[in-house]
């Protein structure tokens, strides 16, 4: 038994037909995989402080204790497409995460606790070191619009009628 | 390859066994055939039960480490990463067949889990062994792969983690409940024929 299957895997190297793949090829998937997680993270953490700034600019917050008329109203006006951006990049880096070997060293609920704790955090602290406006003051003063940012900061923060 | 040579890798680990293959020798790798063939094909016949494409996934299973020697790393240890490539074409195989895996015949993994047991005399009588068959193949998919590799294949809980790409704690605990709903059903069993 042992020597038909190694004769017939020597066959198949030996005549060419099984090749190795290149070390480079292998470089590259991971870089590409390191590269594409970090920078999904990098723009889930843009999002979440997006969200944070919409709610804030808009003061949904507060809104939501002057009776049910105006629970209507910040459902209406809520950003579900971010929200829906969000669920996309959680599921790409929920993807990614799983080609790495370290996914499976903790338990994923805690590994998914300590990531949303520190999205969250490092989205913060974008919302209180004025990020947004700065971006805002850019949208406005650069003279071309940018695809659903300059309509997200310009037309939609800070313009819901109180 | 000559005489010296051959010698010279018997001495040598799995590991720099396979980084003399890719950066070598490529002719010495059937030396690892010779090393794991038997290993894998028993871990992939216990999973699939059918000795014929058995031979057809232990072929592929050394192809697939042939083609993607280079992406091992041989700070790593080479065992866990050739069952978790025998794991993965066996269970893309059941997928494919919609077939589920099979426990019979795993004389090991009985002895071994009621070896402390006052049932373990009980459980080697020809008419339990029927009963005991039927419960190891009722216990949840997600069990019976620990159970096989930790009572037949004698891997570590650490080797079992990296083979199976789950947690070491979750290793456990999934051992751990295997073995509890086994112990407690025979022993209802055994309760209701006295």
């Amino acid at each position: 038994m042992i020597e038909k299957n190694k004769k017939k895997v020597i066959e198949k190297i030996e005549s060419g037909e099984v090749k190795i793949k290149s070390r480079w090829f292998f470089l590259a998937r991971k870089l590409g995989l390191q590269s594409g997680l970090a920078l999904s993270v990098i723009l889930l953490i843009i999002i979440v402080n997006a969200f944070f700034y919409y709610i804030k600019t808009n003061n949904l917050l507060s809104e939501l204790h002057y009776g049910p008329s105006l629970w209507q109203e910040v459902l209406h006006f809520f950003p579900y497409d971010l929200v829906l951006i969000g669920v996309i990049l959680i599921l790409i880096i929920n993807f990614l995460v799983r080609k790495f070997e370290f996914h499976y060293w903790k338990p994923f609920i805690i590994m998914f606790l300590l990531s949303a704790l520190l999205i969250i955090i490092l989205a913060s602290i974008l919302l209180v070191f004025d990020f947004n406006e700065r971006i805002s003051g850019f949208l406005e003063d650069c003279g071309f619009r940018v695809p659903f940012m300059s309509d997200f900061y310009i037309q939609r923060c800070g313009q819901i009628p109180q | 390859m000559d005489k010296n040579n051959k010698k010279n890798l018997i001495g040598l680990t799995d590991e720099e066994l396979i980084v003399f293959v890719r950066e070598e020798n490529k002719n010495a790798y059937s030396f690892i055939i010779d090393r794991y063939h038997n290993k894998i094909w028993a871990y992939i016949y216990r999973l699939i039960n059918d000795p014929n494409d058995t031979d057809d996934l232990v072929q592929q299973t050394f192809i697939n480490i042939y083609t993607n020697i280079n992406s091992f790393n041989p700070k790593k240890r080479f065992s866990p990463w050739i069952y978790r490539i025998a794991h993965n074409l066996s269970v893309n195989y059941l997928k494919k067949k919609k077939s589920k895996i099979s426990i019979d015949r795993n004389e090991d993994i009985v002895k071994k889990l009621f070896s402390k047991e006052d049932l373990f005399n009980e459980v080697f009588k020809k008419e339990e062994y029927v009963k005991i068959n039927k419960l190891l193949n009722e216990l949840p998919e997600k069990y019976k792969t620990p159970l096989i590799l930790r009572f037949a294949e004698e891997k570590s809980y650490e080797e079992i983690s990296e083979i199976l790409r789950i947690p070491k704690n979750t290793v456990g605990t999934f051992i751990n409940r295997a073995e509890k709903i086994l112990r407690k059903e025979m022993k209802i069993f055994y309760d209701r024929k006295k």
